[in-house]
């Protein structure tokens, strides 16, 4: 019995031993096996997927937090080829809300490229249109299965964001826009991209589970606020276009900056785009350097560069307000004559009718009186010819020719001290003129007035970009120009405000290098209140219609401006302001 | 003491055979699980139980912990798969906010809110119509802040990577190259 037992014993463990090294053989051959590689590879390939993240593009706002620039939400649609159950379905869908090409959309379903599983059809499809499909999908989902119906099985929808500026064309000279791409092109956008875009991170991402903590993260781009504020913007604008039409000029700009901070409260420059529809950039500007004008475009200022001139001959002692000379309408320098605008002798003047009444001959004579030396290197100083480093793509140099380059000539001190036979952009001019508003502090010209960044709000400082002339003469000139502009009853005045203001008259040069008679740039230069300025604002029209003097094309303009711009910034009338600081 | 009946050769005679049949290897390996349940049955039958039950503890601690561990392990799965749906969700919601944020925007432009307020009956103020008023204790908000003030938001001014030239980073980085390190203890 005990033996029969045994013998039971010893065929279950016989048994078991077979399985068991069954099993174990099977497992090592499985694992060793040719197949096991492929389908190790296979589980590898499964296992996740190697995809590339591109964080949220960063918002931009204006001073007051209003969105100038945000993002929307598109679609990708692509064609599951395996599950697609009805392709003319999907063809006549996808033709009648998006205007696709069915016969195409057919050809592409029927005979798609070897190895290819997805096919994506159309991508940027607005939400809306996006949803309407969507709908319709589960539509057609519910009838497929009750009756068997037409289906579009196989289209999918993938999410993602795109650029939407909410305030269309406001503000586009200075934003630029951002291409499907997602890289941006002029303005912030361009000079920003790499804070605004953040940084793609192409990354492994685990299906399994348990490597749920390994999910990488993608941060959004950083959030930038400037230092534009949206009021002064669409009030900038509207003035710009209204003296557009007033004037018949071929195109503007006007730019108010802070002189303290030289933060830039509102820029405009014509043409404007919507940047929502980029596409149409070809058609709307006919080179890069139009997009902005303030900041890319560089022109012979004129008169209003007469204020460099007598900043550097009165920070240099060489005159003084009350300095006179007496004016016979023409000046000898290097060899030829430099004239009045208007050819006339004005006989006795001072330094204040000097600048009141726009004297070339005054203003040769003081470069004169400076040599060519002291001139050119407070015209240096005053940053001309260089860049200003504001932070908006494609600034333009200036051309400032200096004794030693080929082309100056000892006339050029003549005709450099007035404005003419010198280049610079809108925003150069401005930013030299700074220092007068300033104390003789010149400002660094900026957009971005903070960066918010991984919970933090970066700022960005107030820099000076040098002290080209003493607080001393800052005032004096400032005060000569107030009471240019009180005297002379320039338009550009408003009541109750006191300002400094020059305007600039300049001739254009044709084609053939000499200047045409017709073609005239209008600008004015001026800054207030002058005991304590809170504003700058430059105004230049190009090739004006009306007249040909910026006395009657710019300064008017400027008037506009600073009338709507003191009631936005909330600067009270000299009377009032003085009455409240005196309690 | 019992014996099993020996049914197959001695080992070496089979070890020998094998040599020149491959086949005949897991022959050799059942031939060792029978000798081994062989000494099995040789020893003391107390000593039989007390391997028994050791071996049967062994497994049934080794299944106690299996147990516990594809607990957890699923449990981390399915938590894990938890955190990847969440994870989607957020992905989904930053998009919907953002793209909420826009339409937001889109709706109180300047345009957007000029043309109600027309529709509205207001009218642009001008100079003519202000009247200045000194309000004591009113100070207006001068630098504007989007974060609210919490103690994750540092008001700072912008590190130095974002406005030093290449020449005052590289001083900076020799600079701190050149510096000694800390004494440690």
């Amino acid at each position: 019995m005990k033996i029969q037992f045994r013998n039971r014993q010893f065929a279950l463990a016989t048994i078991f031993a077979l399985l068991s090294v069954t099993i174990i053989f099977q497992i090592i051959r499985i694992q060793t096996s040719k197949e096991a590689a492929s389908f190790l590879k296979q589980g590898k390939v499964f296992g996740g997927k190697l995809d590339t993240l591109f964080p949220e593009r960063g918002q931009i706002y204006d001073r007051e937090g209003n969105m100038l620039a945000g993002n929307k939400t598109v679609y990708e649609i692509g064609i599951d080829l395996a599950t697609v159950k009805n392709p003319n379905t999907i063809a006549m869908a996808l033709n009648v809300t998006l205007g696709m090409d069915s016969q195409k959309i057919l050809n592409d379903i029927a005979n798609p490229p070897d190895g290819l599983i997805y096919m994506v059809v159309n991508d940027f499809v607005p939400s809306d249109k996006a949803q309407q499909l969507i709908d319709y999908q589960e539509e057609l989902r519910n009838k497929y299965i009750a009756k068997g119906d037409a289906s579009l099985a196989g289209l999918g929808f993938t999410a993602h964001l795109m650029r939407s500026y909410p305030e269309k064309t406001l503000a586009s000279n200075i934003l630029g826009f951002v291409t499907l791409e997602n890289r941006g092109y002029f303005g912030v956008e361009e000079k920003y991209n790499d804070l605004l875009a953040g940084v793609p991170v192409t990354v492994w991402i685990p299906s399994d589970p348990n490597r749920a903590g390994e999910l990488p993260k993608a941060p959004k781009g950083a959030d930038l606020v400037l230092t534009i504020d949206r009021e002064i913007q669409a009030m900038v604008e509207s003035e710009l276009q209204k003296g557009m039409e007033e004037t018949g000029s071929s195109a503007g700009t006007i730019i108010i900056m802070d002189p303290h901070t030289g933060g830039i409260l509102g820029m405009a420059s014509t043409p404007q785009m919507d940047l929502n529809d980029f596409s149409k950039y070809t058609s709307i500007y006919k080179n890069a350097s139009e997009f902005n004008r303030a900041v890319s475009m560089q022109y012979e200022p004129g008169s209003v560069f007469k204020v460099l001139t007598m900043a550097a001959a009165i920070d240099q002692g060489i005159v003084t307000p009350q300095s006179t000379y007496l004016d016979t309408g023409f000046y000898e320098i290097g060899g030829a004559y430099v004239y009045n605008w208007d050819q006339g002798a004005w006989g006795p003047q001072d330094m204040v009718g000097c600048l009141e009444h726009s004297l070339n001959v005054c203003m040769a004579r003081l470069a004169d009186l400076l040599g060519q030396d002291t001139f050119y290197t407070y015209m240096r100083r005053f940053g001309i010819g260089h860049p200003t480093g504001i932070d908006i793509s494609m600034e333009a140099n200036g051309r400032l020719k200096v004794p030693g380059d080929s082309d100056w000539y000892k006339v050029d001190l003549g005709t450099n001290s007035f404005g003419q036979g010198v280049a610079v952009s809108p925003i150069q001019m401005l930013t030299a003129a700074s220092a007068l508003a300033n104390d003789g502090k010149m400002v660094y010209p900026h957009v971005l007035y903070s960066m918010h960044s991984n919970g933090g709000q970066y700022n960005t400082p107030t820099q000076t970009l040098g002290t080209p002339i003493s607080p001393q003469t800052a005032r004096t000139v400032s005060d000569m120009l107030a009471f240019a502009m009180e005297d002379g009853h320039s338009p550009a005045g408003v009541e109750g405000y006191r300002m400094a203001g020059k305007t600039g008259t300049a001739q254009i040069p044709g084609p053939d290098g000499f200047y045409d008679p017709n073609l005239t740039n209008a600008t004015f230069l001026g800054w207030g209140p002058v005991d304590d300025p809170r504003f700058m604002v430059y105004v230049w029209m190009d090739r004006p219609q009306n007249s040909d003097w910026a006395a009657f094309v710019a300064a008017p303009i400027f008037h506009n401006v600073v009338e709507k711009l003191v009631v936005i910034m909330g600067i009270p009338p000299d009377e009032v302001r003085n009455q409240l600081a005196g309690q | 003491m019992t014996t099993l009946p020996r049914i197959f050769p001695p080992t070496s005679s089979r070890r020998a055979s094998n040599a020149h049949n491959g086949s005949f290897e897991w022959f050799g390996a059942f031939s060792k699980v029978t000798d081994t349940l062989q000494k099995y049955q040789d020893i003391p039958r107390r000593f039989q139980k007390q391997w028994l039950t050791t071996f049967i503890g062994g497994l049934l601690f080794v299944g106690v912990v299996s147990g516990i561990y594809l607990n957890l392990t699923a449990r981390a799965g399915i938590t894990g798969r938890q955190i990847q749906e969440l994870e989607a969700s957020i992905i989904v919601n930053q998009r919907a906010n953002a793209d909420l944020q826009t339409k937001i925007a889109g709706t109180l432009s300047k345009i957007s809110l000029e043309d109600r307020a027309v529709a509205a009956g207001f009218e642009p103020v001008t100079r003519d119509n202000i009247t200045y008023l000194e309000v004591p204790g009113y100070f207006p908000q001068q630098k504007t802040e989007l974060f609210s003030p919490s103690e994750d938001t540092r008001l700072k001014e912008f590190p130095p990577q974002y406005s030093e030239t290449l020449f005052v980073w590289l001083a900076r980085q020799l600079e701190a190259a050149s510096t000694p390190l800390a004494r440690t203890q």
